[in-house]
């Protein structure tokens, strides 16, 4: 889009201004009495964005329209490298004749009492509120609300308005423009350039909502040929150049902090501490954790309500950049790369400011939802907004209901691509992690799930996401089940606040993998053979009623097993699905319910499938694609469920992996800080079942003497548990 | 110094690195020298050429009942010819590029419909040389729908000028603007047949100030086929999406006016990406 420029009077000189609607700069300058020069009827918005704020001395006044011209071009320089020089007079739209209005006179300043701007500007501005028709400030001001912690395309604002505030769509750049005068909004270019570009190979662009290089070229929109558009966040609308990219003020809390229950005050003397321990025991009682779930629980907690280390430093990002033009490009809360050719990802910024920020390392299965629950609480009492991002869609859907039941006076907004409630807000947000493009500011908590996840999981833009919408002085919580490795050694070297939770909710041990040597599958397939010791575990599995889940590294080999295996075990339905399978929900779902007996996929259901009674088989398990992490989630599929605890992992591979073996090491050792946790009866049998299974192996088809009475065992007490 | 070192290792890094480009349709990597161009194999694969039109005159693959209407004959274009079905999997794409923004599409689309103008070239100098034993039969000009002022801001460019644009670089055939659209109408894709064929009267027109250069241009090129009198200039009217061919007659129909201005007779031939 294009934008208007002017150069307003002040006492230095001449300044010159963007605007999206002359004629409320017009009205707001009226009582100032500021002489006001029309440059431009309309230019494109990058460089009219470039030129506002520039200064210029007492002599602008007297100008010619060509001398503008060859000043402005001056200043926008190498930015018009790209452009033809016949057209650029049209372009810079001058030429349309420069118009001066001196509107009104100048009227005693003062009448009005000091709003929150500095100094003595405050007072003209006051005056100068008080001069602009009171509706267009009404509706500035409802703007202003509704773009609190916001980051929003053009676009977007509009089709927010249309939804929210139907009223306000008509004459949105009017309403826009006085918003951004007073101050409450701030206009950007939605890609923005650097100051030298050619310097990088991209053309030095970079899209200002999510901080990736973009490339330029021409454009219909503005006419610019250098005009750049951003690849990596299209899918949330078009930022280009050209396009305006609006940002609220930071979310402003719903409610004065609340003194917290017991009055705890965080860092003072022993007693006040320990009293603030009960307090902390008292409040998570009521979410009814398990002793594992509420020490880690109780450890967030603490980090979350102790205040920033250094609260300085902080008030600084608050009161900085924001307040000023928004031509200053900088935003507070906003991190910067240090070069633009490198890409910060998560590791990255938690390294940088590992003050704020707080792993949950919760193994698969331990009831991580529940240990947000008296997170959200805690920010929530306080009058904060919370965010809970996942990397996916079904987890959004499958947890929007859990959150709305756990805090029924909370409005939980679940937000996701084609979600109904796009633009609603309310202080629990449920989203999908590009959602986050859309705030800037907004959240006092921002929970990221499932760390390690694609999408969340290398893509810098994502992370870049997640920083910019925290509002500054808020904190980050990430859950994972398998951390990258980077943020692991963050851990190890006391870089970042962590709390483990070694042990499933049902307090048995996670069953550990069993290697097993056998020839790649791909072999397998082409003698139409599968090896003997497999299929005897299957047969295993199959006779006490479990569910086998078959990872295989790659969709070809998937339906191959699968035919394969529908001939080797006649009148067993087998399916097979992967991330190309439209039907993939409906197989999931029959798999749940023991239609299907053996499911064959790939890493698509590695994780986020509770299936209630299962084994697991990762083939190939050798595989470049099989990672630690990805080794670990598949192995969590097994023995989730109470009724169930120690389902079978099997790794069948021809050689031996670093892979394999650090899933097993951190299956291990999470088994071992969990000792604490465990019922009483389970210590140790993960190392008798496995004893048990190499019998069984040796013997071929043996039964486990001492297993059933146990399991048996196992659910009674659990059952007699959940009675009581 | 430091600067320099990254810079060389960057460098490095790049001729090391092998290239591959993800693919525009499904994000797999494409092997350099593909078909299509951003496009890998098992995409390019599944792309629904129209090997031959069955439809004489709206270049359909299945049989046409449109052109079978008695005001199908008055329509002002001659003939058209698209690259592909207007499948799923082209909506799929032609949306993308479109109102995704993805102008990387471009390329791969000019290319295909760089292969329907190819056909359509066998096509009329086939008929040609049998009849008249002339030289092979070729287009003068090409030029595109136009979109209103409105759209080209919101989408930043004309969907059709770009593949058009690129086509007739590479086949050096002159491309240029001749029409406007004076009225915005609304996506034809959100109406309703009898709509889409009332709506566009008088929407289209000629551009208001035509460079009088141009068409001495288009002169040369009479003289040029035939030295002696006068010869229909063909001109290439290209759009994305053919689908009754309301759009392509009301532009043809504007087109026409140029027979007045040129004082020889204009044929329109329109070629559109996608027959629906």
């Amino acid at each position: 889009m294009k934008a208007a420029l002017y150069a307003a009077e002040t006492t230095e000189g001449m300044v010159l201004c963007l605007t999206l609607h002359a004629e409320v700069d017009r009205l707001w300058r009226r009582e100032t009495g500021a002489k006001m020069v029309l440059i431009s009827s309309g230019m494109p918005l990058q460089w009219a964005i470039r030129l506002n704020g520039t200064q210029f001395g007492k002599e602008a006044a007297d100008w010619s329209v060509a001398e503008w011209g060859r000043r402005l071009r001056r200043e926008l320089g190498s930015v018009l490298v790209r452009e033809n020089p016949q057209t650029m007079d049209s372009l810079l739209g001058i030429g349309s004749g420069v118009e001066g209005c001196t509107a009104g006179s100048t009227q005693p300043a003062g009448q009005k009492p000091q709003r929150g701007e500095s100094g003595g500007e405050s007072l003209a501005a006051a005056a100068q509120e008080a001069a602009c028709p009171n509706r267009l400030t009404g509706q500035a001001e409802r703007l202003a609300s509704l773009m609190e912690g916001r980051s929003l395309l053009s676009g977007e604002l509009c089709s927010m308005l249309k939804e929210s505030a139907p009223e306000l769509e008509p004459d949105w750049k009017a309403i826009v423009q006085l918003a951004y005068l007073r101050g409450v909004l701030f206009l950007r270019s939605a890609v923005e350039g650097s100051r030298n570009p050619g310097r990088q190979n991209s053309g030095g662009h970079r899209c200002a909502r999510c901080g990736s290089q973009a490339r330029g070229g021409p454009c219909g929109s503005c006419g610019s040929a250098d005009c750049a558009r951003c690849e990596a966040c299209r899918a949330l609308g078009r930022s280009r150049s050209c396009e305006l990219l609006l940002q609220g003020r930071p979310q402003a809390r719903s409610g004065r902090p609340r003194s917290r229950p017991l009055g705890e005050s965080a860092g003072s003397g022993l007693p006040a501490v320990r009293e603030a321990n009960a307090g902390l025991r008292a409040r998570l009682a009521r979410w009814k954790l398990s002793a594992a779930q509420a020490s880690a629980a109780e450890h967030a907690l603490r980090f979350l309500e102790t205040e920033p280390l250094s609260p300085a430093g902080a008030a600084a990002e608050k009161g900085g950049v924001r307040g000023t033009a928004a031509a200053s490009g900088g935003q507070a809360g906003v991190p910067r790369s240090p070069k633009s050719g490198f890409k910060p990802d998560t590791a990255h910024y938690a390294a940088s400011d590992p003050g704020s920020r707080f792993l949950l390392w919760a193994v698969t299965g331990a009831g991580k939802t529940e240990m947000l629950f008296p997170l959200i609480e805690s920010v929530r009492s306080r009058g904060g907004s919370v965010l809970v991002a996942t990397p996916r869609r079904d987890v959004v859907l499958e947890l929007a209901p859990r959150l709305r039941k756990a805090f029924p006076d909370e409005a939980v907004v679940a937000l996701y691509g084609g979600s109904e409630e796009r633009w609603r807000r309310s202080g629990l947000t449920l989203a999908t992690t590009h959602q986050l493009l859309r705030f800037a500011g907004a959240f006092d908590l921002v929970v990221i799930d499932e760390l390690d996840a694609f999408p969340f999981h290398g893509d810098p833009m994502l992370a870049y996401a997640a920083e910019v919408c925290r509002a500054s002085g808020g904190k980050t919580v990430y859950l994972s089940a398998t951390p990258p490795a980077e943020l692991q050694s963050l851990v190890r070297r006391n870089r970042l606040a962590c709390a483990k939770v070694p042990v499933r909710y049902h307090r048995h041990p996670l069953p550990v993998p069993e290697r097993l040597r056998a020839p790649s599958l791909a072999e397998c397939l082409r003698r139409r053979s599968l090896p003997a010791p497999l299929l005897r575990r299957w047969r295993t599995s199959l006779e006490r009623g479990a569910q086998i889940f078959i990872f295989v590294p790659k969709i070809v080999l998937a339906e191959a097993l699968a035919v394969l295996l529908r001939r080797t075990f006649r009148g067993i339905p087998v399916g097979a699905t992967s991330s190309e399978d439209e039907a993939r929900g409906g197989k999931v779902l029959s798999f749940r319910s023991a239609d299907l007996r053996i499911l064959v996929t790939t890493t698509i259901l590695e994780r986020g499938v509770t299936v209630p009674r299962s084994d697991v088989y990762v083939l190939d398990a050798d595989s470049g694609l099989f990672d630690e992490a990805s080794l670990v989630q598949m192995a969590g599929r097994a023995g989730r469920s109470a009724d169930d605890p120690a389902g079978r992992v099997v790794f069948a591979a021809a050689q031996n992996t670093k892979a394999q073996a650090g899933a097993c090491r951190q299956i291990r050792r999470m088994n071992r800080l969990a000792k604490p946790f465990l019922l009483p009866e389970t210590v140790g049998r993960g190392r008798l079942l496995q004893v048990g299974r190499l019998v069984e192996a040796v013997c071929g088809k043996g039964c486990l003497p001492f297993r059933k009475p146990e399991k048996k065992a196992a659910s009674e007490r659990d059952n007699r548990e959940k009675r009581r | 110094m430091r600067g320099g070192a990254e810079r060389a290792l960057s460098v490095l890094r790049r001729l090391l690195a092998p290239n591959f480009e993800p693919c525009l349709a499904c994000g797999k990597p494409v092997r350099a020298g593909a078909s299509l161009p951003g496009i890998c194999e098992r995409c390019a694969a599944g792309v629904p050429w129209i090997a031959r039109p069955r439809c004489p005159v709206c270049g359909r693959a299945q049989g046409c009942p449109d052109c079978l209407r008695p005001e199908a004959r008055e329509r002002a274009f001659e003939m058209n010819r698209s690259a592909v079905l207007y499948d799923a999997a082209m909506r799929r794409w032609i949306a993308e590029y479109k109102y995704g923004g993805r102008e990387a599409f471009a390329e791969p689309f000019s290319i295909m419909l760089e292969q329907a103008y190819r056909n359509l070239v066998r096509e009329m100098s086939a008929e040609r040389k049998i009849r008249y034993r002339s030289p092979g039969w070729k287009a003068d000009l090409v030029t595109w729908v136009p979109v209103s002022e409105e759209r080209l801001e919101e989408r930043g460019f004309n969907q059709a000028e770009l593949i058009a644009r690129q086509m007739a670089r590479r086949l050096h055939i002159p491309a240029h603007a001749l029409l406007e659209r004076r009225v915005h109408t609304g996506k034809q894709s959100s109406k309703t047949r009898a709509e889409r064929l009332h709506n566009l009267d008088g929407a289209f027109g000629l551009l208001p100030n035509l460079d009088p250069r141009f068409f001495r241009k288009w002169d040369l090129i009479g003289t040029e086929k035939r030295p002696r009198g006068s010869f229909p200039i063909a001109i290439l009217l290209v759009d994305d999406i053919y689908t009754t061919g309301t759009t392509a007659a009301i532009c043809a129909s504007a087109l026409k006016q140029l027979e007045s201005l040129l004082g020889c007779s204009v044929l329109v031939y329109s070629l559109t990406l996608a027959r629906s």
